[in-house]
């Protein structure tokens, strides 16, 4: 690991600014710019050493800076409706527009889209193709609607890869390097090891992570995940975190870590700091995430079938309901959760609509309590500090009185 | 006419589905197995023997699927799960669902909780069709689809072969396809209630009696002589239109549908089959082939201009687009097709629709001012 006198946070500031300055002046230097959804074979394009830039990410950055109403109502007037996923809605006005208070991110050549977090992103990305003018690649990963991903799905998303490096070659006229994505799949597969480790270390008692922390890390996995300095990060955020526990250190200095839970679903970006302070008044710590998992993107080195199953078997949205109970109770037991907070996002119909059953059978099968709350991801209008505030507190008290039961037996 | 008591036969058919579908099961004596919306192998359901039968929602009040999904989902899978939880469908020996949007993934997965005496097969329609990996890949997920449905398979199941199986369905598109290119020639006869009541039936009826009861009126229609039409000629596209006052108002403000894109409609039976191959080989392909299906990928968008070359080729003034509330890859497509028919000089209108909307009063503005405006 490289050595530095650094913290993470500082490393994650630092690499957030270069990522769009580095990105508009390989732009001007000619290099191709990529747009690619959040979770995708991103191995293939740093292979070819393709500029790859993350509309989600970018709107998330311009909604965490409260920076959404000029795109938002843009697409509005072009047509758009306001009931579709808030990101495209920002994302569809940046790419008229081309200018935003929060960063700038240079036109694409080109775009990929994998469908693996939604079946939305194949119309966003279609638009976007269509708007202007430029060549989309798809990668489709099958929902998986049975318990395990089928074989002919495996071999559909495979082929697809070795297509997509064939429309690549075409796209930059160069030939793909095998023996360079070897590398760069090593690279991928370390990055999402010391992620994976860095946020599985929060279920230590106190955690000595305040779990908001991790939408700020969440922002170089989904763009660096290739690379070196990422792992790096992501080894030392490990140390550090390792460090306060080893300390006792609780996710903050001046509060009590007194309740633990998940947060299900997206950021309410607009209201970060409302929604964090909420929970932190009440001496709750979001301790984990339906999120992690989803970059812990594994596979053996040089085996393809393998990497497209990752793609599709990772990312929760992904798979049946089963899995979604499965994988929370699994969360539940292992971050030894107080409670769950489902935010009922009307950006992601595909993360909301298992949202009721879930809720009930995790109930059921770990007695964990939980609130549903209505937000977005980036519309300001559609979330209520209000309701927010009572479904928080509503949480809270079931979380005291099952600890006051917990306290009871014990005696 | 003899021949349009037949008319009157299928429109009644359409707008009773669960009388239809009763006896439709009673006369081909063979057990029924659900398809969900959009696009299904239908084929597969009837070769094993299955009478298939098309589940497009029809309800407009929900209570027990509020327990399993949020209010701002589609109200066609709102209404499925309903009728599903509360027995409509009991008679049915499983459904097919396909994971072509984000809310056909949850509900498919919703259903198998909410609804456990009926078992769901789900499938999948890949979206990156114009890739060879995807007619493989489809193949083999009819495998997956037929095994699923041997597993369900009765006594009473009457299978047929792939390739007659097939001629069947040829026969339904072709002679579909043959009623569409009647219509606008008998736009009094054919109001939009009845069109669409006539295409609906089709999803509740065994394909071979609903295709000789279409041909009966294939033939009275040729034998009519060819009507003059003083109203306005649209062409409707979307997902579906089934509230019965739209299509209501639509007849009042002497509006002829003269053709549709709508999934629900002529989508399923337009795409002309592959030359070659086998049956399979064939079903695969219409389906990698089909254009105007908003939730399959489509390159560079082609719909507008498949609009705009229907509206002109019907002589259409224009198009309605009849955008499904909380549909989300229809409300994609809209704007860019609003382009593309703006660009191609082709009026477009578009209303947001539901399977029961409570007043038309707005709508009826609506579409008076856009006809009046463009001098329709």
């Amino acid at each position: 690991m490289e050595k530095t006198t650094r913290t993470s946070k500082e490393w994650v500031d630092q690499m957030l600014r270069e990522h769009y300055q580095d990105a508009r002046e390989a732009k001007k230097q000619g290099r191709l710019v990529c747009w690619s959804t959040s979770i995708a074979p991103q191995e293939l394009l740093t292979t070819m050493d393709i500029v790859t830039l993350y509309p989600e990410n970018h709107a998330a950055n311009i909604g965490a800076r409260r920076d959404t109403e000029t795109f938002i109502q843009h697409t509005e007037k072009q047509g758009y409706s306001s009931d579709l996923c808030s990101y495209a809605r920002v994302n569809l006005a940046y790419a008229e527009l081309q200018h935003s208070e929060a960063e700038n991110m240079p036109m694409p050549d080109f775009l990929l889209c994998t469908s693996n977090i939604c079946h939305t992103v194949i119309k966003w990305y279609e638009n976007l193709s269509k708007e202007l003018n430029i060549p989309l690649i798809l990668f489709d990963t099958p929902f998986n609607h049975t318990d395990e991903i089928q074989e002919h799905n495996a071999a559909y998303m495979e082929r697809q890869l070795y297509h997509i490096i064939d429309q690549l070659e075409e796209i930059t006229g160069r030939e793909f390097d095998y023996d360079k994505l070897q590398r760069v799949m090593a690279i991928s597969n370390e990055t999402c090891d010391w992620w994976n480790k860095a946020t599985q270390l929060a279920a230590a008692h106190p955690s000595p992570l305040n779990g908001f922390d991790i939408f700020n890390y969440m922002a170089i996995i989904v763009f660096a995940r290739g690379t070196q300095e990422a792992r790096d990060l992501f080894h030392l955020w490990h140390d550090e975190l390792q460090e306060k526990i080893a300390q006792g250190q609780g996710p903050w200095k001046d509060k009590e870590e007194e309740y633990r839970v998940l947060w299900d679903g997206i950021a309410c970006w607009p209201y970060l700091r409302f929604t964090y302070k909420t929970l932190k008044d009440l001496g709750i710590n979001m301790v984990t995430s339906t999120y992690p998992k989803s970059w812990t993107v594994s596979y053996e080195t040089g085996d393809v079938r393998g990497m497209a199953k990752a793609y599709s078997g990772n990312v929760y949205p992904n798979r049946n309901l089963n899995y979604d109970v499965e994988n929370m109770v699994n969360l539940a037991r292992k971050f030894d959760l107080d409670g769950i907070i489902f935010h009922s996002n009307r950006s992601c119909k595909l993360m909301d609509f298992r949202q009721y059953e879930v809720q009930r059978r995790v109930l059921e099968e770990c007695g964990v309590p939980s609130v549903l709350f209505d937000g977005d991801q980036t519309d300001p209008r559609l979330f209520s500090e209000a309701q927010y505030d009572t479904r928080i507190q509503a949480l809270a008290e079931m979380m005291a009185e099952n600890k006051a039961k917990k306290r009871r037996a014990a005696q | 006419m003899k021949n349009l008591e037949v008319l009157q036969e299928l429109v009644y058919a359409g707008q009773h589905p669960e009388e239809t579908i009763q006896k439709s099961l009673q006369e081909s004596g063979k057990p029924g197995v659900g398809c969900f919306p959009l696009i299904v192998p239908e084929e597969l359901v009837y070769a094993a023997g299955f009478l298939p039968v098309g589940l497009w929602g029809g309800i407009s009040t929900f209570q027990q699927s509020n327990r399993y999904i949020q209010s701002f989902a589609c109200s066609i899978m709102r209404a499925n799960l309903e009728l599903g939880m509360t027995g409509k469908y009991d008679g049915l020996k499983a459904v097919l669902i396909p994971s072509e949007c984000d809310t056909l993934k949850c509900v498919c997965e919703n259903f198998k909780v909410a609804v456990p005496k009926l078992p769901v097969i789900g499938i999948t329609i890949p979206h990156n069709r114009t890739i060879q990996a995807a007619h493989q890949h489809l193949l083999e997920e009819f495998d997956y689809i037929n095994a699923a449905l041997e597993k369900v398979r009765t006594p009473d199941c009457k299978p047929l072969g792939m390739e007659d199986t097939f001629a069947i369905y040829e026969d339904w598109r072709k002679t579909a396809r043959e009623f569409t290119d009647l219509v606008p020639d008998h736009l009094n006869t054919i109001t939009p209630k009845i069109r669409h009541s006539v295409l609906k039936a089709a999803w509740f009826m065994d394909k071979k009696v609903y295709t000789e009861k279409l041909k009966a009126v294939n033939a009275a229609l040729r034998d009519l002589p060819k009507e003059e039409f003083t109203g306005t000629r649209l062409v409707l596209t979307g997902i579906m239109l089934d509230a019965e006052n739209v299509l209501d108002l639509l007849e009042e403000l002497h509006v002829g549908v003269v053709d549709d894109l709508l999934c629900h409609e002529s989508l399923q039976f337009r795409t002309l089959a592959r030359e070659g191959g086998s049956a399979r080989d064939k079903i695969a392909g219409r389906i990698l082939d089909v254009k105007g299906v908003s939730p399959l990928y489509e390159p560079m968008k082609p719909r507008g201009d498949l609009l705009a070359d229907v509206a002109q080729q019907r002589g259409a003034a224009g198009v309605l687009f009849c955008l499904l509330k909380f549909c989300d890859p229809e409300a994609f497509d809209q704007p860019l097709v609003q382009k593309d028919l703006e660009r191609r000089g082709v009026p477009m209108l578009s209303i947001e629709n539901d399977q029961l909307v409570e007043s038309v009063g707005q709508l009826r503005t609506r579409i008076q001012g856009f006809l009046e405006l463009r001098g329709l």
